[in-house]
């Protein structure tokens, strides 16, 4: 059954696996901007940009994602403990690249085709996943443009409509920018993706896509180089899925992300 | 089994202890120290290992000594208090490990492959969860090369290749590197061997070392005036220690305080049950 006591949790600590890493010093982003990490050096190792079009359903076997191990069979695995230290004050996400694409224009107002691969991890609902725009190469810098992707909620209606709107961001132009899409009002989670329009030019094409992720636990490092942690009742015990492609993205206060490091536990309870 | 509350207020409690030498660790940012060469332990500090490489112990030279757990019964870190004059660094990482297998002495100035033959030894010898570094025992150059690596991973395939992420361009004494390991693998079961793509332009010595995390914990200046800090057995999650595990630490300090890390006392506390 699952960890239900003290002694539940005792014996899950003892027998949780360690996860330890780093990031190089990132490129510059503006302050408040989320940045990922998908694509920086260090351990786990910078990954590649996805696919385009459909995009792909990466795992713990993508390069790029934090290698982990599977719960054993009739297992949950959980994140016990999470532990950071950044050159700069931030906020930590771990989440599940539950899909993720390329290859859209920042240039194009005309409707671009997604038609996302099915998701994976645990179902193909998307319960809980949040839609998100990746930058891979530098679009423009302009604000006066919104971001509409049309989506299927985990109810599986389709025809719902995602907004992303910079004037009440950012501009999100360099590489390794996050920007996040409001869903629909009512709507928990991303199925899919069918397509995406811009209502204006970013002022240059670049090279962005859309991530479906789904956050595993938060993290606040407010003074610089001055580490925080979770502990396993702050993590609340989250559940890792398996196969999960967990990777990290912060939400820098200043222009750079600098050095990073990461540790974290993972343990199993009953299903 | 150390594996309930009951279990583990009436466990057997013993004390494990050591100090770096005063002055001994350069604070560049953000570089990532062994203390294996300037740890004071009842056995003396330790020594950069043979060429071919060797599975160290509690009683070598460096690791912090500790007496093994009873039959039947297992040992646990269940407390730490870390200890760092208010005149030195006062906020970093420290990352406490079991050194499984450690090899020394290559040059930095030779491209020739350098081979090893033995494996991990301790504890779950599939080398699962193990991680890999590059460490310097005395400097080499700093000219631009690659360090290439084939090692066995936890599923006993061999072949595979690492490669080395350099957080500095220093390239002193006592500074490790972490080893990216191939997409997908989570551990390391035995390296087999590591070669230059050129010469740093020092000889120098270095070595690789495997080792299994046990607790990293970043300590902070604000948590108490003294600059001490205590972790409790959650915040830990009980590793386990093994019969005569090789203890030993690496400390990553993130911006320059002082030139120097002035002393630092580690004190763990193991229960056994």
């Amino acid at each position: 059954m699952p960890a239900s006591s003290v002694d539940d949790l005792i014996a899950m600590l003892a027998g949780s696996r360690r996860l330890f890493g780093h990031k190089v010093q990132a490129t510059a982003k503006a302050a408040g901007v989320a940045h990922s990490f998908w694509k920086v050096e260090g351990i786990p190792r910078a990954g590649a940009t996805p696919a385009t079009g459909v995009g792909a359903v990466p795992d713990r076997t993508t390069t790029g994602a934090i290698a982990h191990v599977n719960a054993a069979g009739g297992q949950n695995s959980r994140l016990m403990r999470l532990a950071a230290v950044c050159a700069n004050p931030c906020q930590v996400r771990l989440y599940d690249r539950l899909w993720a694409d390329s290859g859209l224009s920042g240039s194009s107002t005309s409707s671009q085709a997604v038609n996302s691969a099915a998701l994976t991890r645990p179902d193909a609902l998307g319960e809980g996943a949040e839609l998100w725009g990746e930058v891979y190469t530098a679009i423009g810098s302009s604000t006066g443009y919104v971001a509409t992707a049309t989506y299927t909620n985990p109810a599986n209606t389709g025809s719902r409509s995602a907004t992303f709107d910079p004037a009440t961001y950012s501009a999100v132009n360099t590489v390794g920018a996050m920007f996040p899409f409001k869903l629909q009002a009512g709507d928990t989670g991303v199925k899919s993706v069918q397509s995406v329009q811009l209502s204006a030019s970013t002022g240059a094409a670049g090279d962005w896509g859309l991530t479906i992720l789904r956050p595993v636990a938060l993290l606040t490092l407010d003074t610089a180089n001055s580490g925080r942690e979770l502990d396993c009742f702050r993590t609340a015990l989250a559940e890792i899925h398996d196969d999960a492609c967990l990777a990290l993205q912060i939400i820098p206060s200043g222009t750079t992300a600098g050095f990073f490091f990461w540790f974290a536990a993972v343990g199993e309870d009953a299903e | 089994m150390l594996a309930t509350l009951d279990a583990v207020r009436d466990a057997i409690a013993q004390f494990a202890g050591c100090q770096t030498e005063p002055g001994s660790i350069a604070t560049g940012a953000w570089g990532i120290y062994s203390h294996w060469q300037v740890n004071k332990v009842p056995g003396g500090t330790g020594a950069a290992p043979s060429t071919t490489g060797a599975n160290p112990t509690s009683s070598t030279a460096g690791a912090i000594a500790f007496r093994n757990a009873g039959a039947g019964n297992e040992l646990r870190l269940c407390g730490l208090d870390l200890w760092v004059p208010p005149t030195g660094v006062l906020e970093g990482i420290l990352h406490l490990h079991d050194r499984l297998w450690a090899c020394g002495g290559l040059s930095g100035a030779s491209t020739s492959l350098n081979t090893f033959t033995s494996a991990i030894t301790r504890g779950d010898t599939t080398g699962e969860g193990c991680e890999l570094y590059l460490e310097i025992y005395t400097t080499i150059g700093n000219t631009g090369s690659t360090f290439t690596i084939s090692y066995t991973n936890q599923a006993g395939t061999s072949g595979r290749t690492a490669t080395v992420t350099n957080l500095s361009s220093n390239r002193t004494s006592r500074l490790v590197y972490p080893v990216s390991l191939q997409a997908g693998d989570t551990g390391v079961r035995s390296v087999e061997s590591v070669q230059l793509s050129a010469s740093t332009g020092t000889a120098g010595s270095y070595g690789l070392s495997i080792v299994r995390p046990l607790v990293v914990f970043p300590f902070r200046q604000e948590k108490d005036d003294r600059g001490q800090f205590v972790m409790d057995p959650l915040g830990l999650g009980f590793p386990a220690i093994e019969d005569d595990a090789c203890l030993a630490y690496f400390s990553i300090v993130p911006k320059v305080v002082s030139s120097t890390i002035a002393q630092l006392g580690l004190t763990l506390e193991l229960r056994e049950g």
